[in-house]
């Protein structure tokens, strides 16, 4: 069995090879050619790179900033307000009744805030 | 003597921006980029557009090609993985089981003639047939193990998989492609 699929192995290369024309049409090279000058552009495209060097930059520097700000939150004046550090780092106000019913006040009948 | 420059000169130049150097080495590689796509997809317009869409690539790209591997081994990844791509295409549309469908009733009508009493057609029309039979992945180990001629290894390095999985899919595909060919090969 194994030395029948090694001779369809070898003799399936030659059979494709032989049985099919493994080549393009005439005219391929000026089809390609064509098909570059109509995209236009030059051949070595670097956006792609450029904006990868960009994006690096400013995720660093967004991912300094978000730690500086949590930091902040997290040890800066109104820290100890009882709330879970995360809560704390993230800077979200309290939820307390109160508050529910300043947010409720300031909306109208419609429930869409004040209109003009 | 040999005058032939160099692909290392060739792509210089390229990526410098003469379109002179870049045509060369398109004439240069037009037939391993044909062998993988055609063995992929058949002959057509299909494989034609894939073979041009590889060298645009190719050339969108060329300040990426680092020589680690030869710009054969390199053309025929990007020619794989596009001609995968149209594959995916082709499946979503069901043009493959349609067309495979009307070859095979055209097949199962003619009988497992040997190769010698076959027309030079009709062996291309089954060996085509079989190849459509086989899944992807398995089409492309075959393409490029049987019909490019590439070693497993570099099988492996062109499909990003481990060399025992280029193995046990050959081996699979063979199991697929043995009923519809063994009548071809034997004498």
């Amino acid at each position: 069995m194994k030395d029948q699929r090694t001779d369809i192995a070898g003799s399936l290369g030659p059979l494709i090879r032989g049985a099919e024309e493994l080549r393009f049409e005439p005219g391929f090279v000026d089809r390609v050619m064509g098909r570059i000058r109509a995209e236009g552009g030059p051949p070595v495209v670097v956006l792609s790179a450029a904006l990868t060097r960009q994006f690096w930059r400013l995720a660093t520097v967004a991912a300094g900033l978000l730690l500086a700000l949590g930091a902040y939150n997290l040890l800066g004046p109104g820290s100890a307000s009882g709330q879970s550090v995360v809560e704390t780092a993230l800077g979200l106000q309290p939820i307390t009744l109160e508050a529910a019913y300043a947010f409720d006040g300031s909306l109208d009948a419609s429930g869409f805030g004040e209109s003009e | 003597m040999s005058d032939r420059v160099s692909d290392h000169e060739l792509l210089a130049r390229a990526t410098a921006g003469d379109p002179a150097a870049f045509r060369s080495l398109v004439e240069r590689y037009e037939d391993v980029v044909a062998s993988t796509v055609i063995g992929m997809l058949g002959p057509g317009a299909e494989a034609d557009d894939v073979g041009q869409e590889t060298f645009v690539r190719f050339y969108r790209t060329l300040n990426r090609f680092r020589e680690e591997a030869s710009l054969a081994t390199y053309l025929t990844r990007i020619a794989m993985n596009l001609s995968l791509n149209a594959l995916k295409r082709r499946k979503r549309f069901f043009a493959r089981h349609v067309q495979g469908q009307e070859a095979g009733e055209r097949l199962a009508d003619s009988g497992p003639d040997p190769a010698g009493q076959l027309e030079s057609g009709e062996v291309r029309e089954r060996v085509r047939f079989a190849i459509d039979q086989l899944p992807s992945k398995h089409r492309a180990v075959v393409t490029l193990r049987l019909i490019d001629g590439y070693s497993t290894r570099e099988t492996a390095q062109i499909l990003e998989v481990p060399e025992g999985t280029v193995l046990s899919r050959l081996s699979r595909a063979l199991e697929r492609l043995e009923p519809h060919l063994r009548p071809l090969v034997e004498p």
